[in-house]
């Protein structure tokens, strides 16, 4: 089966939307019709949904609350994201709210979801503080999983300190998302670095494949 | 040295007042702070000898504060702007009562709901009393998350050693905002002993009273004084800031929180044109840094205060400058940060 769809999950902060973002470009090289969807119904700030016009030059599809609904704090869920999940036609990206309460969201097409085919990355960042150790990555994946009754296949590892984030912070939070992957039998499909390090980390300093990750989201003094 | 995490401005906060030794938290969500409320769930719930309550309202909250303050515990709410309004009565109370807490607010582009982006137009209600009566809250103004840290921690400090409550004035960028922290050990410092007012059962001791009202005038003007000499005390001892580029600037800026980091950014935009600017950031607004800003108005003539307020700052750096230079003000609100190049053109058309 074509799993086209797509779904980012994982705990609060854990760069679920920069990698959604980022990942929904990637997928633009083979795919004609590629649509991200905002789910996150938890944050308030810092969401798909700001970064609307530079994915829509990238041919991407934006698909959350528009117009002046789009700095409410409300649980809005478009009714299009039903029709987009059956259709095959597009490569769908759901980018979902943190923890077990933001992956709630994702019951609601749980049925629709599973019928189609799906692939659901949790998104990891062993620098925040309820991802910090083995165990609290198995619970945070457990409750994911049990809240939005579907099942993780695979780990995104994004260890990171965002501005102060080094060579060493990188390898080293790794090492422990890595560790936790196999106490949940779950592979790693890939690792996030920040595009600045594009020259400094290569391939070779990895078993598992690089997604260099360009950041969307930017604070009003950078 | 500690380890470094990766935290947003709310949960840097719970994670400060906690190894502050904060175990009693009172609060009632409300974006942008609500991270906040529930880092302190997650926590508190787990430890012994703490209390976390969502209580019904923010007035129900505050007044738990009250109740925990009472007895020489370190306690803490937090809220947004709307909610920071609702608990105005209670802070007057605790304020005259002459109880340490401290109190959290992520301010919010207002008036009335607002909206949920990022604002500073409380800061009259933060540092001029808010409630009834006259009192001041000492007032923080963070603007970096790892400053957040240390500036919770120091807030339980100043809170116990003036037995007044002390604000944290954030906005939602600040609280919403990821930044790596560093947890330090910190020094221990000798704090007045809480026994001689507390409430903690009066077995074997005289009785304490905690009362926030006298209805013998004389007797209330008393309370009055006595709370406005701490007052006074603090802009002795305990005013902060910090200050760029004083010497030689073509014009000085101030602006605190998120703001005073947006221009940190424009300062360095601005030497690559040309111009000079400095900055004056005040850490604490309550008690405001006025001397050093009138000592600064003697060398340069040109100030401009920066604000996500239509002018509420400005006000005190008038009184500050006293006259003798103009001081320029540019402001957004409702939610809307201003950008870099907005408050480069303003500096621009200032210094033509």
């Amino acid at each position: 089966m074509n799993k086209h769809i797509k779904i980012f999950v994982g705990g609060f902060g854990s760069g679920k939307t920069e990698i959604a973002i980022n990942y929904s470009i990637y997928c633009r090289k083979s795919y004609t019709k590629v649509a991200i969807v905002d789910l996150d119904i938890i944050n308030p700030y810092f969401r798909t949904r700001e970064v609307r016009d530079a994915l829509n030059l990238k041919g991407v599809e934006v698909v959350a609350p528009e117009g002046k609904l789009t700095y409410a704090d409300v649980p809005l869920i478009s009714p299009e994201i039903k029709g987009l999940i059956q259709n095959p036609n597009y490569c769908l990206i759901l980018d979902v709210g943190g923890d077990d309460v933001g992956s709630v969201i994702l019951g609601n097409f749980r049925n629709f979801i599973q019928d189609f085919g799906y692939e659901m990355l949790l998104v990891v960042n062993s620098y925040r503080p309820f991802t910090k150790g083995v165990p609290q990555i198995k619970q945070m994946a457990q409750e994911i999983e049990n809240r939005s009754r579907l099942k993780i296949h695979g780990i995104v590892s994004n260890p990171n300190l965002s501005s102060q984030t080094d060579e060493e912070t990188i390898k080293k939070g790794h090492l422990l998302i890595k560790k936790s992957a196999q106490k949940l039998e779950i592979p790693v499909k890939f690792i996030c670095v920040d595009e600045r390090f594009s020259k400094k980390i290569r391939k070779k300093n990895f078993v598992e494949p690089i997604f260099y990750i360009k950041r969307f989201m930017r604070l009003p003094w950078e | 040295m500690g380890e470094k995490i990766l935290m947003k401005g709310n949960e840097a906060i719970g994670e400060a007042a906690i190894r502050a030794g904060c175990r009693f938290y009172f609060g009632y969500p409300i974006t942008p702070q609500s991270e906040l409320t529930a880092y302190m769930a997650k926590k508190l719930l787990k430890m012994e000898d703490a209390a976390f309550v969502q209580a019904e309202s923010e007035i129900a909250a505050i007044n738990m504060v009250y109740g925990a303050a009472a007895t020489g515990v370190r306690t803490m709410t937090s809220s947004s702007s709307p909610g920071i309004s609702l608990k105005q009565e209670g802070i007057s109370y605790i304020a005259c009562a002459e109880l340490p807490c401290v109190i959290v607010n992520m301010q919010r582009g207002g008036p009335g709901l607002g909206s949920i982006q990022p604002g500073q137009a409380d800061y009259f209600q933060a540092t001029k009393g808010g409630g009834h009566g006259d009192y001041h809250l000492i007032v923080l103004a963070p603007s970096s998350v790892q400053e957040l840290v240390d500036l919770t921690m120091n807030a339980f400090d100043l809170a116990d050693k003036y037995t007044n409550p002390v604000m944290i004035l954030g906005d939602g960028l600040i609280g919403q905002m990821m930044e790596a922290v560093e947890f330090k050990e910190r020094k221990k410092i000798s704090l007045p002993d809480k026994e001689r007012w507390a409430l903690t059962g009066c077995k074997g001791r005289e009785k304490n009273y905690i009362v926030p009202f006298n209805l013998d005038p004389y007797e209330m003007e008393k309370t009055n004084f006595k709370i406005q000499k701490k007052y006074n005390e603090l802009k002795e001892k305990e005013v902060r800031y910090e200050t760029i580029n004083l010497d030689n600037a073509d014009l000085i800026v101030v602006a605190y929180g998120t703001v005073a980091r947006i221009i940190k950014t424009v300062i360095d935009n601005a030497k690559k044109e040309g111009i000079n600017i400095g900055l004056i950031r005040p850490i604490t607004l309550f008690p405001f840094p006025d001397k050093i800003i009138a000592e600064t108005s003697e060398k340069i003539n040109k100030f401009l205060v920066v604000e996500m307020s239509l002018g509420q700052m400005v006000e005190d750096v008038k009184l500050a400058v006293n006259g003798r230079v103009e001081v320029n003000f540019y402001g957004r609100v409702g939610g809307v940060i201003p950008t870099q190049s907005e408050i480069l053109n303003e500096i621009k058309k200032y210094l033509k």
